[in-house]
């Protein structure tokens, strides 16, 4: 008996929990939208710039450890330095973000 | 990642191929050793209960699953230890011989497993293979084989 | 009490399914209340399952054994600390373990995606809801905890074998394990629907992979020192299905842990990374049910049992999923950048990934064997230690050289000429370790030289990383040596984080192979008085002594033990009877030597005559087996630690435009 009523009471605390968030209509402000296109497109490219970034930094361990010759080294950077230039000249033509 | 056109060329061609057909090799090698092995190295034993062992199994390493009815002596002692395995469904039984490690949940009436070959009426026991099989869900060991395999 | 307990675990499954379809909606119909609900219903399932937890603690610690199963595993004599541990000493007590970890692991997930991977929570909510359901429908249907009975006088008790420090720590830590990796499957799923296939998912998952291949790979080191110790045959690894049922994750995992880095990087093994997180899920549902019930031993103990049928659902939609959401999405999954060079690291993390994956297959294959000769031959057959050893063996040589290998060689392209000016010292360390132990006479196993031999290789590229990269710092920075090894390590957490778990992996290997290939073993019967000799060692035979403990009466060999004539002190090697649980067990007697090898005894009986037979094992360096453990727990917090740095330009990246409010 006792516990049909503790069951109860927390069947019914656990139900008052879950449904609260539905009982309001839904507005506007519930759209679960966090990015638009164009703020995903630019936080795509600023991870792709961060990436580069980061493989210019590792390149750096690596040739400063002599793991990879200067010949490779300087390809390897010409071309993450490309990749991130690219990004951020594609960051930079889109419209400028209000601050 | 998609957004930026990577500024290098496309890359040389046959070095590609190249590449993919080491790592399909390497695959191959793989499982080709996988094949070769189970199929030819011996590497498995059959898994029977007492009635099945006694028929058409004579002289071959088996791995042994029964109960044990009756057991006397010592498996560490050089004569051993002599005890009675029936078999876990039918009445058939077998005598068998042990000498090795003895694990701790061991008694009459326990189910076990043990390798070894059943020969002139008696169940000859590889020394240190014998495995209690716990009513609950835990499986004791004394020993599986010393890792002798290594050397 | 027990209705309680039962009435909160059926309202936490009606919750989870309720979760996973407020999930669905959510994201759907891009509806944020939706997902608060589902979330709410998350933390009702974590709080429901608590009081669960709460009950059946309290029933195994007032002795109520009108629960069935406080009966089946503790006693009123029991220790206190081993009751604790009954809680996971039945199937019903440890898939609520499961549940209870799985909920809180769900809750954190959620917290820690919050900004980065808001689009994907809906998804994740749904997916960890339903694996969260399914384990639940287990507690409510076949395995609860709440079954009652008339309550006998007292339990049956625990194990002996199981009232051991080890086994207190041993089943949490591989529960943290595999349910840790239920959060980066999650992830993976849910980025798979969202359509977000680039790395994010892997970076955001990383630090639970980390976790639970660490967890496991713990759990299985403890279950070895268990079995060395208490088990007592005088090894640690048997391939016990059990065993085996941890390792196959952990390699999986292992393989993972090191394709990640090359999605990360490149762009590419974005399918096979999706597998490898499926498969290693899947694998520890698997695990998880192969220790709790003998599905494995035989089809007809399979069929016969209720559970094997839940196990071989859930593992059907695990991965039937994963190959549906993969077909979906192959357009997504498109490689953006291939392997540029057989000598790069990628290449030497693709072979890496090939001999893990083939070690897990061969063991999985020996797990599954005794199944498929029963169901498709006549017989059922099964292979032991020598199958699982061949390939441990003839994959794990190359795999050890690898791992040598791999920190010489750059990302995308290394040069050949630097590659022979960095093989030169750590190659010659191998080969003069390999002539060195062969002139001491350890070329009796070939396999244990060619390991010995690589493990030196492989130590000497490590060190020589340490060093050339805090060389590289002073000649930069101008640092003294102490600040630029601190700051080099500081900076680059995740690399030599696994450096120091590549150590760890090295003193295992030297380990676990000095103490089987070059080990020493002799037996005798000894009366009062008479000494067996082991390796340097003699031992003395004084006399039996009898104790008394909690729960048992002990018998033990006294024995001394000399070297070279100085005393090393008394072993004790004995049998313990259990007189509650009525069986008996042995306890070994182990003297570590400072070389950090073993001297290892086993007392196999006592004679009428009060001669004991005594079983003595000389084991080199085995102690390195446990130290490793420190290395691997080591490297793992210090790949895990959070960088301030890296956290600092995460931030950054989503602040440079101002995005709307988090869900």
């Amino acid at each position: 008996m006792i516990a049909a009523l503790v069951l109860g009471l927390i069947a019914l605390a656990v139900v008052i929990g879950v449904a609260w968030p539905l009982v309001r209509p839904a507005s506007a402000a519930d759209q679960l939208d966090p990015f638009t296109e164009g703020q995903r497109r630019r936080l795509a490219l600023r991870e792709e710039r961060d990436l580069a970034l980061a493989a210019l930094k590792e390149l750096e361990i690596d040739h400063a450890t002599h793991h990879i010759g200067d010949e490779d080294y300087a390809e390897l950077v010409a071309d993450y330095r490309a990749r991130a230039a690219e990004a951020i000249r594609q960051l930079d033509a889109e419209l400028p973000p209000v601050r | 990642m998609s957004d930026v056109t990577p500024a290098t060329p496309d890359g040389p061609k046959p070095g590609i191929r190249h590449v993919r057909l080491v790592i399909a090799l390497a695959i191959a090698s793989l499982l080709g050793t996988f094949a070769v092995y189970t199929a030819f190295a011996d590497s498995s034993m059959p898994v029977l209960g007492v009635a099945q062992a006694s028929t058409g199994y004579e002289g071959q390493k088996v791995r042994l699953e029964g109960k044990v009815t009756e057991t006397t002596g010592d498996a560490a002692d050089p004569r051993g230890m002599r005890f009675t395995l029936q078999d876990n469904v039918h009445s058939a039984t077998m005598p068998v011989e042990y000498r090795g490690a003895v694990p701790d949940a061991y008694r009459v009436g326990r189910a076990i497993v043990i390798d070894g070959t059943y020969e002139n009426g008696v169940f000859t026991a590889v020394p240190d293979t014998l495995v209690t099989k716990c009513p609950s869900k835990y499986q004791d060991k004394a020993t599986p084989s010393t890792s002798s395999d290594l050397s | 009490m027990a209705l309680i307990g039962q009435g909160a675990l059926i309202l936490a499954l009606l919750l989870a399914v309720y979760a996973a379809g407020g999930g669905l909606f959510a994201g759907l119909g891009r509806d944020r209340r939706f997902l608060t609900s589902a979330r709410n219903a998350l933390w009702a399932i974590f709080a429901l399952v608590v009081i669960a937890d709460a009950i059946f603690l309290y029933a195994i610690f007032t002795h109520d054994f009108s629960f069935t199963v406080v009966a089946d595993t503790t006693s009123r004599s029991l220790p206190v600390g081993y009751m604790f541990t009954a809680w996971w000493g039945s199937q019903a007590g440890s898939l609520l373990l499961w549940v209870t970890i799985l909920s809180g692991f769900s809750l954190l997930a959620l917290r820690a995606t919050r900004r980065a991977l808001g689009e994907l929570q809906p998804w994740l909510i749904m997916i960890l809801a339903l694996i969260g359901a399914f384990f639940l429908v287990l507690l409510v249907v076949p395995a609860s905890p709440f079954v009652t009975q008339l309550a006998p006088a007292d339990g049956v008790g625990l194990n002996p074998s199981l009232q051991n420090p080890y086994m207190a720590i041993h089943p949490p830590a591989l529960y943290l394990g595999y349910v840790g990796l239920a959060i980066p499957f999650a992830l993976a799923m849910a980025a798979m629907i969202a359509g977000r296939t680039d790395a994010r998912w892997l970076v955001a998952s990383r630090r639970w992979t980390l976790a639970a291949w660490g967890f496991l790979g713990i759990g299985m080191l403890l279950g070895s020192h268990w079995a060395y110790t208490e088990v007592g045959w005088g090894g640690f690894w048997a391939w016990d299905p059990v065993e085996n049922a941890a390792l196959m994750p952990w390699l999986v995992a292992t393989a993972f842990l090191h394709s990640v880095m090359v999605q990360e990087r490149k762009g590419m093994l974005k399918v096979w990374n999706i597998c490898l997180i499926s498969g290693a899920f899947a694998l520890s549902i698997f695990g998880t049910f192969l220790t709790r019930s003998g599905i494995l031993s035989s089809i007809h103990a399979f069929v016969s049992t209720n559970i094997g049928w839940y196990f071989v659902f859930a593992l059907a939609a695990i991965l039937g999923g994963a190959f549906v959401l993969i077909l979906w999405r192959l357009p997504l999954l498109k490689a953006d950048q291939r392997i540029e060079s057989l000598v790069s690291r990628e290449a030497t993390f693709l072979f890496n990934n090939l001999l893990l994956v083939g070690i897990a297959f061969a063991v999985l294959w020996g797990v599954i064997f005794p199944l498929l000769t029963e169901g498709f031959g006549s017989v059922r057959e099964t292979v032991s230690t020598p199958f699982y050893e061949f390939f441990v063996i003839v994959f794990g040589l190359p795999l050890l050289l690898l791992m040598g290998i791999g920190p010489l060689i750059a990302w995308r392209r290394a040069s050949l000429l630097q590659l022979r000016r960095s093989f030169l010292y750590p190659l010659v360390a191998g080969l003069v370790a390999g002539g060195v132990m062969i002139g001491f006479g350890l070329g009796s196993s070939w396999p244990g030289v060619a390991a010995l031999s690589v493990c030196a290789f492989v130590t000497v590229t490590i060190l020589s990383e340490f060093v050339r990269g805090a060389a590289a710092r002073r000649s930069i920075h101008g640092e003294n040596w102490l600040v630029a090894l601190s700051r080099l390590i500081g900076r680059n957490r995740r690399r030599y984080g696994g450096y120091i778990v590549h150590l760890g992996v090295i003193l295992f290997v030297i380990g676990a192979v000095g103490s089987s290939a070059y080990e020493t073993q002799t037996s005798g019967l000894l009366k009062p008085g008479e000494s067996l000799k082991v390796g340097s060692n003699v031992l003395t035979f004084e006399g039996v002594e009898r104790t008394r403990g909690p729960n048992f009466v002990a018998r033990a060999a006294v024995l001394n033990v000399t070297s070279d004539g100085s005393n090393l002190g008394t072993l004790k090697p004995a049998k313990r009877s259990y007189l509650r649980e009525q069986t008996t067990s042995n306890e070994v007697a182990i003297r570590t030597t400072l070389t950090g090898g073993d001297l290892f005894i086993i007392l196999d009986g006592i004679r009428g005559d009060g001669a004991v037979q005594i079983k003595a094992f000389y084991k080199p360096v085995v102690a390195l087996l446990w130290i490793a453990g420190f290395f691997f727990v080591g490297g793992v917090l210090l790949c895990v630690w959070p960088d301030q740095r890296e956290a600092r330009r995460i931030l950054r990246r989503y602040a440079e435009e101002p995005l709307p409010g988090e869900s």
